[in-house]
């Protein structure tokens, strides 16, 4: 699978929510959208961006933040790590746990985005739909199927 | 005798409190909608004057019992802490098959497992740094609060003897504990034995980092998850283009 690693999207404060001191992911996706649209529009491309702010989405607004959002085609994806950080707990930094979890939530979204796949029930998958948070990701494997 | 709902008062009514704690594991919501408590008071289960010796003064240790329930809701971090011990020291006694397993944690972020007297000491160095991984990676898994654990330590200490049910531990020796940080026992697979399938073709994937990124994650993640070596682009020719754009502003 060709994989393009896209200059650096510059930080917009439109997509910044002062309110709650985040970033807003849906607002993320259209930047992202917009900033490279040729390439959106290209069949068969998927475009992820990694962000390391803390974001939420609009379409549940009582969750405090959320690790990744798609659009609506699964052509389009936002990851943030900001809440993967150990740091965040107090703990000293770890950059190989927090690599782990960012790269799980990546291959998460390649799954379905570039192999049609659902999300799954099974806890160990990498797919797995219902992640609340970083106890989650930390249980999952690198697998779509264990 | 006095009228039929009245007639216990002399024996005592039987009144229990009873605080339940309902988690929700999400921790996307807000801290104040993760957990509900609900307090219960049954004039079932336990009589007072049972438990008080004194027949008749129930009103007088139902204010405190209420107080005692209230004052275990506002302790509940300690309790909850406890409840989510419990399956952790279960699981590890099930592996190590022995019961003798202590499980704490310290801080919140330390999560120490002490297995006394086990045969696993006896066990070659290899063997036993294999097992020990193995019991970390357990006790990691099954502490449902482990996200925010820094470290697991297992302990393998020596006793030297019991006096009725204490047990007093002696030493722990050179080899016989073990520390391991978080990232070492987080679920994961090796480069070279993840299965993926192949990709379907005419797929192109663009990533894009947004905003300051350590260049180091996005190398090593296209490193990693797109590796030539692992099985799943083994079967693909693997094309790492870098194209240069204007950044937004």
């Amino acid at each position: 699978m060709p994989l393009t690693i896209l200059a650096p999207l510059a930080f917009d404060r439109v997509t910044y929510d002062g309110v709650r001191s985040q970033v807003v992911a849906d607002e993320l996706i259209g930047a992202a959208r917009r900033r490279y649209a040729s390439i959106v529009r290209e069949p068969g491309s998927r475009l992820i961006g990694i962000s390391p702010y803390d974001m939420y989405t609009q379409q549940i607004q009582r969750w405090a933040f959320t690790f990744s959002l798609r659009d609506e085609g699964n052509h389009v994806a936002v990851v943030s790590y900001a809440r993967m950080d150990p740091a965040i707990f107090g703990n000293a930094p770890d950059d190989a746990l927090l690599e782990s979890r960012l790269r799980k939530m990546v291959i998460k979204n390649i799954g379905i985005m570039c192999y049609g796949r659902s999300a799954s029930t099974n806890p160990h998958s990498v797919l797995y739909g219902n992640i609340g948070g970083t106890d989650e990701l930390d249980v999952m494997t690198e697998e779509f199927d264990p | 005798m006095a009228g039929g709902g009245r007639q216990p008062c002399r024996s005592g009514r039987r009144v229990a409190v009873r605080v339940s704690r309902c988690p929700r594991r999400d921790s996307r919501l807000p801290f104040a909608d993760r957990f509900v408590y609900r307090i219960e008071v049954s004039q079932r289960c336990v009589s007072l004057s049972e438990l008080s010796g004194r027949v008749g003064q129930r009103r007088r240790y139902l204010p405190a019992t209420c107080a005692l329930a209230l004052l275990v809701a506002a302790c509940g971090r300690s309790g909850q802490t406890l409840t989510e011990l419990l399956p952790v020291q279960r699981e590890i006694a099930r592996l190590v098959s022995g019961s003798n397993v202590a499980v704490n944690v310290t801080n919140v972020r330390y999560l120490t497992i002490r297995i006394p007297d086990s045969p696993i000491r006896q066990l070659s160095p290899d063997e036993k740094a294999q097992k020990t991984l193995e019991i970390a990676r357990v006790g990691y898994a099954t502490y449902s609060l482990r996200a925010t654990l820094e470290r697991v330590d297992v302990v393998f200490p020596s006793t030297t003897g019991s006096y009725g049910s204490f047990t007093s531990t002696s030493r722990v020796g050179q080899g016989e504990s073990f520390s391991y940080r978080s990232s070492q026992l987080v679920a994961g697979t090796g480069l070279e034995s993840r299965r993926m399938p192949p990709p379907p073709a005419g797929i192109t994937l663009y990533v894009v980092p947004i905003g300051e990124i350590p260049p180091k994650y996005i190398d090593d993640l296209s490193a990693y998850v797109f590796a030539p070596d692992s099985q799943c682009l083994s079967l693909f020719w693997l094309r790492l283009r870098l194209i240069v754009l204007p950044t937004m502003v």
